[in-house]
């Protein structure tokens, strides 16, 4: 599976790749929202893990520009952030974020939830 | 003497008519004994002097007529002088007679008699011896016979005259006595007048004397009183109409007194009235700078509070992104010596549960502070019982083992569903059983789920060092911790059961603690069955159990 890690921080984005490589999967990056919308336009990925805070087109835009695609609106996004409060939450649900992993990330509960989404997608 | 002034005045000047009509009636007396005198002198000496005068020229004139009867020779002129000498006799005579009526004292009476008697023998001897004898001679014998008559004469002459000294001395006396009667009556007068002067002098004196000192009492009292001092009334005394002002003065003194008193009372009302108007004014102006004061201290307070607020929520933020790379390469690094079946090295472990630790430490922090703020959000949804408690005990479980402690969970079976923040039951129930864990070697923790009518009670038992009564009753304070032998030992922000607590408030519930020092400790939350759904979010971030048995925290810092 290809997934594709949108965060403005690089050693979070090595630790999720880390992560997906060790579960099996093709991790690919974007460093902030306008990034991973031409990403994701070129490669399709199966799921995209999307940070909130980040500079040029935060998560939320991003997530909103691909839920309007009609190319790239099946793909789950799953929102990784540090942003614990009910309201930031809540807008991610809004524009069509399918669920939410806190950071600091526990391998764990990011794979239970990266499989959770791509078979029910699949 | 209670006399009035006009009584006074009248009784001096009865006084002095009483004096001078007693003076009056004293000269009356006197001058009628002076006109007694005047008059007796008038009436009966002056009369008897020239009576007794008129006698003696007339034996004057008697002497002559028998010389001349002697001389004569012509008996015609004899006889003339005879006749003559008759009528003279008559005149005397009838003198006499008239004497006698002048006459007053005893010896003015006999010196009459005697002169009367005198004449008498004189007459009859001129008739019986003289005449004759002469009568036909005119010389030889004439002379012895007018001799022979000296004698009866000079008897005649010397009663007559002793006669007239009397009446003489007795006028001296009249007149002496109305002297002495005038001189009498002029000292007598003076004497009176001078007593009555000075009667008058002194009863004017006195009463003047007496007047003008209470006046001047009078005087220096009103002016004291226009002055303003209203203390001193006036005693005059004396019973007239002085006392009477003066005690009229003291009645008028007591009424402005009373006047006063009560104009001063009234100001002192009026003073304390304007004093407590400026106290409340003062208080009132006061009251809104403190009012001011505190609206620009709770503004200042709010500011605080939320940048506080921000800045809690940033850092939390901030400490977590280095914190994800530190807890994300451990387990990356954990996950692969896994998958080479190679041994995990025990500071990798270490270094999990260091940043697992700092990550707790964190989330209490930010949520403390998010309670105290009251932005603390409670999602309810309505979870199952057992499901939930097996949840956190499949979380526990690793760290149990850790200090060889026996973990049990006893759930009813009927335990249902409770409507509840499942994340914020999940951290409490985490927070009690990691505290059990961590304070028990060797021992047993249970967690004991049981139901009554209308609330849900967890129990977290376990059988570790316990905590002293003292230290119970700081259990739930924030920023207390244990005594210090303890508490070095298994470190902590003393904030775990103060969140656990204020989460279980949120819900309506509660914790209590029971424990003996050595023996164990029993937490137990109360949550009530019949909290209403107030607000259903998003699902939250359900806790995965790890297929491995890893630790799951992730539920500490819920959604």
């Amino acid at each position: 599976m290809h997934i594709l890690v949108v965060d403005d921080n690089q050693d979070n984005r090595v630790v999720l790749a880390r992560m997906i490589e060790l579960a099996g999967h093709r991790p690919h990056g974007a460093s902030n929202g306008k990034e991973a919308l031409r990403v994701a336009d070129e490669l399709h990925p199966d799921l995209i893990l999307m940070d909130l805070a980040m500079p040029d087109m935060d998560g939320w835009t991003a997530t909103q520009h691909l839920k309007a695609n009609p190319d790239l609106q099946h793909i789950p996004v799953i929102v990784v952030t540090g942003h614990v409060t009910g309201d930031e939450i809540q807008r991610a649900q809004e524009v069509g974020c399918q669920d939410v992993v806190s950071k600091p990330i526990d391998y764990y509960v990011l794979i239970d939830k990266i499989q959770h989404h791509t078979a029910r997608s699949a | 003497m209670n006399l009035s002034i006009r009584q006074k005045l009248l009784a001096t000047f009865t006084v002095n008519l009483g004096l001078l009509l007693a003076l009056g009636i004293f000269a009356g007396y006197q001058m009628g004994r002076m006109d007694e005198g005047a008059s007796s002198v008038t009436s009966r000496t002056l009369p008897s002097l020239g009576n007794v005068e008129d006698i003696h020229l007339a034996l004057a004139d008697y002497r002559r007529l028998q010389l001349e009867f002697i001389v004569n020779t012509n008996p015609a002129d004899k006889d003339r002088t005879e006749r003559e000498m008759r009528r003279l006799e008559t005149e005397v005579a009838r003198r006499l007679e008239a004497q006698q009526f002048y006459m007053v004292s005893d010896a003015e009476r006999r010196a009459l008699d005697r002169t009367t008697k005198a004449w008498e023998a004189f007459v009859e001897a001129n008739h019986s011896t003289f005449l004759p004898a002469t009568r036909r001679s005119n010389t030889g014998t004439v002379q012895p016979a007018f001799t022979r008559l000296g004698p009866y004469y000079a008897r005649l002459e010397e009663s007559a005259d002793a006669m007239a000294e009397l009446s003489e001395l007795r006028a001296q006396a009249a007149i002496e006595a109305v002297q002495s009667t005038y001189a009498d009556s002029q000292l007598f007068i003076l004497a009176v007048t001078l007593l009555s002067l000075g009667i008058s002098a002194a009863v004017g004196l006195a009463l003047a004397a007496t007047m003008a000192q209470r006046i001047r009492r009078l005087t220096s009292a009103t002016i004291a009183v226009a002055r303003g001092d209203l203390r001193q009334g006036v005693e005059l005394g004396g019973g007239d109409e002085l006392e009477t002002l003066g005690q009229n003065f003291n009645h008028m003194l007591a009424r402005l007194r009373k006047k006063q008193h009560a104009l001063d009372k009234r100001h002192q009302d009026l003073q304390e009235s304007l004093e407590k108007q400026r106290q409340l004014t003062e208080d009132l102006i006061q009251g809104k700078a403190a009012e001011e004061a505190a609206h620009r201290a709770k503004a200042s307070a709010e500011a605080a509070s939320e940048a506080k607020s921000f800045f809690l929520a940033t850092m939390s933020h901030e400490l977590r992104t280095p914190l994800n790379a530190i807890l994300g390469f451990a387990q990356i690094l954990q996950l692969e010596a896994q998958m080479r079946k190679d041994p995990v090295p025990p500071e990798l472990e270490r270094i999990l549960l260091a940043g697992k630790h700092l990550l707790s430490l964190i989330s209490n922090v930010l949520d403390f502070s998010k309670i105290e703020q009251g932005q603390m959000e409670v999602s309810l949804v309505e979870v199952p019982v057992r499901t939930l408690a097996e949840e956190v005990m499949g979380i526990i479980e690793p760290l149990a083992q850790q200090n060889d402690n026996r973990l049990t969970l006893h759930c009813p079976a009927d335990a249902g569903s409770l409507v509840c923040d499942p994340g914020k039951l999940r951290q409490v129930l985490f927070n009690l059983l990691s505290n059990a864990v961590k304070f028990t070697e060797q021992g047993a923790i249970d967690l004991r789920v049981e139901r009554r009518d209308s609330e849900i009670l967890f129990h977290v038992a376990d059988t570790g060092i316990g905590i002293s009564p003292g230290d119970l009753e700081s259990l739930f304070e924030p920023f207390v911790q244990l005594e210090s032998s303890t508490t070095r030992r298994f470190d902590g922000t003393g904030l775990g059961l103060v969140v656990s607590q204020q989460l279980c408030q949120l819900m309506d519930g509660g914790i209590s603690v029971e424990s003996t020092l050595g023996s164990g400790s029993t937490f137990t939350i109360r949550l009530p069955l019949s909290l209403e759904v107030r607000e259903m979010n998003i699902p939250l971030p359900s806790m995965s159990k790890s297929p491995t048995g890893g630790l799951v925290v992730s539920g500490v810092d819920s959604r």
